[in-house]
Parts: structure tokens; C-alpha cells; sequence
């Protein structure tokens, strides 16, 4: 029974919703007026847009049965409750729309009260749906940002990624997946679950899948987008959908990780509620997906260093300011033959040369002081006991206490300069020497002729210029050998081969030197064997070796020596050799015999005008005839020089 | 007014040179020795004192710097004058051959008999 006094109550409430009235009705908040028995009294249009309910529809009925999810129907009673005694109260929590999605709403509770007695409440709703997607995408930003910052491959961040991204949209599974390039599939790196979820067979399906491109999560790899499946159990494409099914998952979404536009890899989630696609959810992922694609990029890029680092044919190292190697690359122990434990136990200064440690250490204090190096040399140690220059470029990071550096191998590079130097130092030396040698006999020339011209006395004129045709014949022959010698050594002397009889071309020598032999008292003994072939050779070459040993050994043997001439066959070749009893050569002038220009000292005592042309001119000879040339000797005693020929010059014997 | 006879020793291995050389010295007044080789030249040198050497350089048995060292680094013969008579024009022989003391350079081939002898003749001339 209403009294008066609820009559003048009610008629007190309508004036002042009346007066509320246009206030609550245009107002962009959701306000929700219910009476003293928890009944709604009315919604404004921000309420219906927000929920989905006409306001007829919800008049005269408790509010809870409509909005509040069962999980939360405690909450919402304590809310009411407080609401009733007089008290505000608010909260951020979620209610159930018409079409039984959830929102999340700031709810602020208002008593509507006359004289301390409660006969209503207002329900003020704000849409925190923005607010808190913008809050779960920050705090899911954060979690991946921590777990790629606190990762060195995509495999270690994989899990965190996962649970940071599931947690923040409230989803149960989640696995990723990389493109092998290789074998051009998409392979599960790893698989996340929320606790309490039992997804062990759906799990063991995903680990063990590989997807080639347009199938499961390949379709986002081929789509480079992200996509939504509303229920896998019920998309007959699905290929895991019987174990999603028992695992209870429904609607999944995925998104490509990109890297410069390539994908490089997918993320998939799956929920245990059938959802149609939220764009907000797929859009906040696509910045996700840019942001592990290029984790994989820099991951990939330091694992291309690294490859870099240890297949470098050069050397590179990393070196600490204490003065030890800190890491080396393999060619380190390609080429000096130690193992990185060697070369990192010890200071890098014991491996190098003593006379280049000075050096190298004041390049290594310069460096500390944060000063690059380039172009500097140094030789290293083998461990076989070599050494090898090597040329460095180094760089240091003070704040690191580190010297990059990177060596090259010059060594080879080092022996040509040497031997270039040599060459020309030997050129230089071959231009003076020959000067000199020229210059002598054209000096006895224009002495002896000035003589000549100075005196009066015919027999005295006559044997200065006798003199200066014995210089200029000395001139000639140096001359001349000269040429040959050039003409030999740069192989442009053309053979000219015949038959010849070495022992004819033998006998035809010592005709020409029989006053030379007479003079001396030498006792000369020419023996050939019987049948010695006639041989292909060249005829004036072949005398020209037989007339310098020959003339060496009559040279240098004292009077009344004996030489003996043998002529045979050794084999397929001709052998030709002389023995003499003079002056013989020393060990050490042996093995210089044959050099250009090399004379033995006990050749000078006999004999100061030989040009050191002689016997290297022999060799020259021999070696174009394809043959060899031999010298024994014992000082004092006398020497023995012989060579073998082929019968046809040139080829092998 | 009549001074002493100059004595020269004259090392020079080749011997046309040395003939020619020892001919004209010896048409000019000058009391002339011969060593055909380093060794010789150093013991004669050692022996007698010559107021020149002129010293070849390229020789057997000991070369002309050898020959210069070793005189310079005894006191009875360092003070002998000598002249570098040479074919050889390399530079560092002739740095050698300066940083021991030389009075002189000449390479042969371009000087004449009568060259030569006139630039031993002042060089041997007494100082005014």
C-alpha cells in the first residue's frame, strides 16, 4: 500500500528526473537508473548503443540477469549492495554485451537517496574497451621488447613471446613458426599453453608439423597478413583441428613476422572461445609481427658475422688491453699452426719476432689510446719455429677495452720485394761490373796508342801498339761473350744442328792452343772410345765448351802438367771430360764455379784479365744442349771437369 | 835547388795499364814501383814509404780498399798519400774510399797518359 508520504517520495523522484531527465538522456556516458528493488527504471541511448538493449526491453527487470557475466556476479551484487546503502563505489570490470561479448567498463555506482533513505541507484558505465586494449598492447609490447632484449636467437625469445602475447589477449595457445629456407617450410620453434590447459596431443601434432606454403599457418606466409579462423574445429582446412577440438580450442588468429617485407616466420594463437575476428587484436599483432621479423633479421645478420668472422681467409682477432688475444678466427691456426687455446694463453707480443716487439708495442700503446692502425708489419711466429709477416689493421673501443683487429698474410708478398730488390741490386751490380770491364781495356787502348805516339823509336812505337791489339782483342772477346751469354741466358741463341764428331771438333781445339800446350811443357793425353756415335749438336757451340775447359786447364796448370781428354758414352749420351794436374779449386769456389762472373781466388794469382765469363758461358752451352756439367777437385792437385750430352740435342738422356 | 826524386808505387793488376802507366811516370822523372796485385802493393807500401799510391781498386788477392783500410789502421803507413785509380764509378766505393782518406778519384778511361802524369806532378810538387 502506498502512503501518502510514497506518493509525495515518487513525485519527489520524478521531478527529479525530470529535472535529470535531459541531462542523462543526451549524456555520451552509458547511465543505467534502477529502483530500490534492483528493477530498471531506465537506460540512456549511450546505454542501448553501448549494450546492445532497446530500453523497453530491460524496464522493470533486474539489470544483473542482463549484463553481468556469471563469473562476475558476485562483484556486481556487492556493487548493487553498496550501492543501496548510501554508499558510491566503482570498478573496472567487465560486462556481457547483447550479443555476449564482454566489454571492459569503468562502473561507478551512485545512490539515488531522500533523507538517508535509499530508493534507487544510478549505474554510471564508461567504455574502457580502448583504454585497456591500449594497456594490454603496452604491457604485451613490454613483455616481448624484455624477452628479445634478453635473447640472442628467435629459439631462446621464442616461449617468452608467446606467454607475453597470449597473456595480453587472453588467449590459451600460442606456437611460432620460422621459414626454413632450405627446405622452404614452416617448422614450430616453440608452443606455449596457459596453465591448466590441456592441449598435449594438440601440442605434440603442432611440434611435429611442418606446413609448406598456402597450407595452416603457411597461408599466412603466403598471404604475408594476418589471419582469423572464427572455429578451427569447425574449418575443414584446418589439418589439426581434431587435436585443437580436444585440446577445447576454437577461434585462432595469426601473423607473419616480417623482415623488409620477406616473411621470416608466423605466430598463431588459439582461444578456447569461438570469436569472431577483432580487428583491433589483428591490427596491434601486425606491429608485433615488423618487430620480430627484424629480431630474426639482426639475429640472422649476427649469425652471417659470425660465419664471416670464422671463414675469413684472413686473420682476425679480438685482443684485450692486458695484452692477450681474447678470440681468433680459424685461419690463426691454419697459418701459425697453433690451437686458440695457444694463441689466447699467452701475451700476443711472446709470438712475435724480438726485432719487431718494440714495434709492435708502441703501435699497441697507440692503439689503447684510441688511435686506428692500418699498413702496420710484423712478423709472427709459426709454431714450427717460421715466421710469417703479417700486415694489420686494427681499430680499438676504449669503452670496451678491446682492439679489433685483422691481419693479412704478406709473407709471399715480402719475398717478392726481396727478391725484386736482389734482382735489381744484382743488375745494378752486373752494369758496374761490366763497365769496369770495358773500361779497362779501352783505357790500355788509348794509353798505348798516346805512347806510341810519343816516341820516336820505331821498334818501341810498334810494341805499344802491339799492346793496344792485344786490349782491343780482349775488348772483342769480352764483348762477344757478353752477347753470347745474353743471347743464352734469354734463350733467343738459335741451335744449329748437325752431325757432328766430337772428337774431330776436339782435335780441331787443341790445333788451335798446341803452341799454348808447347809453351807450358804440357804432357796431353786424348783418349776416345771406339764407335762414339756421331751426335745432332751444334758445331761451333760444342767447340766453344771444349776450347774454354780446355784453355782452363792449360791455364791453370804449372809447366810440364799433364791433361787428359777422355771421349765416350755414358749410356744414350755422349761423354766428354778433361782432367789437368794444376792449381785445382777450392770446396767453396765450387759451388760458385758456374755463376756469372765468379772467379776463384787462386784463378787471379794466374791469370788477372779472365772476365768471369768462361765457364759460366760452359754451362749456359751445356744446359741449352740439354746436357749436364760437372767439376771435381782437390786443391793443389787438379781438377777434373765432365759433361754428358744427348746424342740429338735437347732431347732428354 | 835540385830536389829529391819522387817515388811512386803503382798497384794496378792489368798489365797494360800498368805498363803504360809506369812508362810515362817514369819519362816524367818519377821513381816508379809496381804491385800487380792488393797483397803485394800492401807490402811494398809497408816497405817503402812511397810519397804517392796510386792505388787500383779492383785487384786479385786483396782489393784496393782492403789494401787502404789496412794502411790507414797502422800508424807507420797511415800517413801515405794515396790516389784512387779505378774503372769502377759506383758511389759507394767511392764514400768508402773518401771516408778513409784519399787524396784523390780518377777513373782511368778518362784521363789521358799525359793527364795523369801531370796531376801526379802537382800533387808531388813541393808546396811554395
Amino acid at each position: 500500500m502506498a502512503t501518502p508520504a510514497d506518493d509525495a517520495l515518487a513525485d519527489t523522484v520524478r521531478e527529479h528526473d525530470a529535472a535529470l531527465g535531459g541531462l542523462i538522456r543526451a549524456n555520451p556516458l552509458a547511465i543505467l537508473v534502477v529502483d530500490a528493488d534492483d528493477r530498471v527504471q531506465m537506460v540512456n541511448p549511450a546505454f542501448e548503443t553501448l549494450f546492445g538493449y532497446r530500453e523497453a526491453e530491460l524496464v522493470g527487470h533486474p539489470i544483473d540477469a542482463f549484463i553481468v557475466p556469471h563469473t562476475l556476479a558476485t562483484e556486481a551484487a556487492a556493487l548493487s549492495r553498496s550501492g543501496f546503502e548510501g554508499r558510491a563505489a566503482r570498478s573496472i570490470t567487465q560486462r556481457r554485451r547483447k550479443d555476449g561479448s564482454l566489454v571492459d567498463v569503468e562502473l561507478t555506482v551512485v545512490p539515488l537517496a531522500t533523507t538517508g533513505h535509499a530508493i534507487g541507484a544510478y549505474g554510471i558505465f564508461r567504455d574502457m574497451t580502448e583504454q585497456k586494449r591500449a594497456e594490454r598492447h603496452l604491457r604485451a609490447q613490454y613483455a616481448v621488447i624484455e624477452a628479445l632484449a634478453n635473447s640472442s636467437t628467435i629459439e631462446a625469445a621464442a616461449a617468452w613471446v608467446l606467454r607475453a602475447v597470449a597473456e595480453a589477449v587472453d588467449w590459451q595457445v600460442g606456437a611460432m613458426w620460422i621459414v626454413d629456407k632450405t627446405a622452404n617450410r614452416l617448422r614450430c620453434i616453440d608452443f606455449w599453453r596457459a596453465a591448466g590447459v590441456d592441449a598435449t596431443a594438440f601440442e605434440r601434432e603442432t611440434r611435429d608439423s611442418q606446413f609448406v606454403h598456402g597450407v595452416g599457418p603457411g597461408r599466412t606466409w603466403e598471404m604475408r597478413d594476418a589471419a582469423w579462423i572464427v572455429d578451427v574445429t569447425a574449418e575443414p582446412r584446418f589439418s589439426r583441428r581434431s587435436s585443437a577440438a580436444a585440446a577445447g580450442l576454437h577461434a585462432a588468429f595469426s601473423f607473419p613476422m616480417l623482415l623488409d617485407g620477406e616473411v621470416v616466420g608466423v605466430v598463431e594463437f588459439f582461444t578456447s572461445r569461438v570469436l569472431q575476428p577483432d580487428p583491433a587484436i589483428l591490427e596491434m599483432f601486425a606491429a608485433l609481427g615488423q618487430q620480430l621479423g627484424e629480431f630474426v633479421g639482426r639475429t640472422r645478420a649476427q649469425e652471417q658475422l659470425e660465419h664471416f668472422f670464422t671463414m675469413s681467409g684472413d686473420l682476425l682477432c679480438i685482443a684485450n688491453f692486458d695484452g692477450y688475444f681474447t678470440r681468433v678466427n680459424a685461419s690463426w691456426t691454419r697459418l701459425l699452426g697453433y690451437t686458440a687455446t695457444e694463441l689466447l694463453s699467452q701475451p700476443y707480443i711472446e709470438f712475435v719476432h724480438h726485432e719487431d716487439r718494440e714495434a709492435t708495442a708502441v703501435v699497441a700503446a697507440s692503439l689503447q689510446r684510441g688511435d686506428p692502425l692500418s699498413a702496420f708489419e710484423n712478423r709472427f711466429r709459426c709454431k714450427d719455429g717460421s715466421y710469417r709477416w703479417l700486415q694489420w689493421t686494427a681499430t680499438p673501443r676504449l669503452d670496451e677495452q678491446l682492439i679489433y683487429a685483422v691481419a693479412h698474410d704478406t709473407t709471399d708478398r715480402k719475398l717478392l720485394e726481396q727478391q725484386t730488390m736482389e734482382t735489381l741490386k744484382m743488375r745494378n751490380d752486373f752494369v758496374s761490373f761490366v763497365t769496369h770491364q770495358l773500361r779497362t781495356p779501352l783505357s790500355g787502348i788509348k794509353w798505348m796508342l798516346e805512347l806510341s805516339n810519343d816516341t820516336p823509336d820505331g821498334a818501341e812505337k810498334a810494341s805499344y801498339i802491339e799492346d793496344a791489339r792485344e786490349s782491343a782483342d780482349r775488348l772483342i772477346r769480352l764483348v762477344n761473350d757478353l752477347l753470347d751469354a745474353s743471347r743464352l741466358e734469354s734463350g733467343k741463341l738459335q741451335l744449329s744442328l748437325e752431325p757432328v764428331d766430337v772428337r774431330e771438333v776436339t782435335d780441331a781445339v787443341l790445333a788451335d792452343v798446341a803452341t799454348l800446350v808447347r809453351e807450358k811443357h804440357h804432357t796431353l793425353d786424348v783418349q776416345s772410345e771406339t764407335d762414339v756415335p756421331v751426335a745432332m749438336l751444334d758445331r761451333q757451340l760444342m767447340g766453344q765448351v771444349i776450347l774454354n775447359l780446355t784453355s782452363n786447364a792449360i791455364k791453370y796448370t804449372p809447366p810440364d802438367g799433364r791433361i787428359e781428354i777422355r771421349i765416350g758414352t755414358r749410356g744414350r749420351s755422349l761423354y766428354w771430360s778433361i782432367r789437368d794436374s794444376g792449381i785445382g779449386i777450392s770446396p767453396d769456389a765450387q759451388k760458385r764455379l758456374f755463376e756469372k762472373f765468379f772467379r776463384a781466388d787462386n784463378a787471379h794469382t794466374v791469370d788477372t784479365e779472365g772476365t768471369g765469363l768462361g765457364l759460366y758461358l760452359v754451362r749456359l752451352i751445356v744446359d741449352r744442349l740439354g746436357g749436364a756439367i760437372a767439376c771435381e777437385s782437390v786443391e793443389g792437385r787438379g781438377t777434373l771437369f765432365h759433361f754428358t750430352l744427348p746424342m740429338t740435342a735437347g732431347d732428354p738422356q | 835547388m835540385t830536389q829529391p826524386t819522387k817515388s811512386i808505387l803503382l798497384a794496378e793488376d792489368d798489365r797494360f795499364l800498368r805498363r803504360a802507366c809506369e812508362t810515362k811516370l817514369k819519362q816524367a822523372g818519377f821513381d816508379v814501383r809496381v804491385a800487380v796485385d792488393g797483397e803485394e802493393a800492401l807490402a811494398m807500401a809497408r816497405e817503402q814509404s812511397p810519397d804517392l799510391l796510386l792505388l787500383d781498386l779492383l785487384m786479385p788477392r786483396r782489393d784496393g780498399l782492403s789494401v787502404l783500410a789496412t794502411l790507414r789502421g797502422d800508424p807507420k803507413t797511415k800517413g801515405i798519400p794515396v790516389v784512387i785509380m779505378s774503372n769502377s764509378s759506383k758511389d759507394l766505393e767511392r764514400q768508402k774510399a773518401a771516408s778513409l782518406g784519399v787524396v784523390d778519384y780518377w777513373i782511368k778511361s778518362n784521363l789521358s797518359l799525359q793527364e795523369l802524369c801531370d796531376r801526379v806532378s802537382q800533387l808531388l810538387q813541393p808546396r811554395k
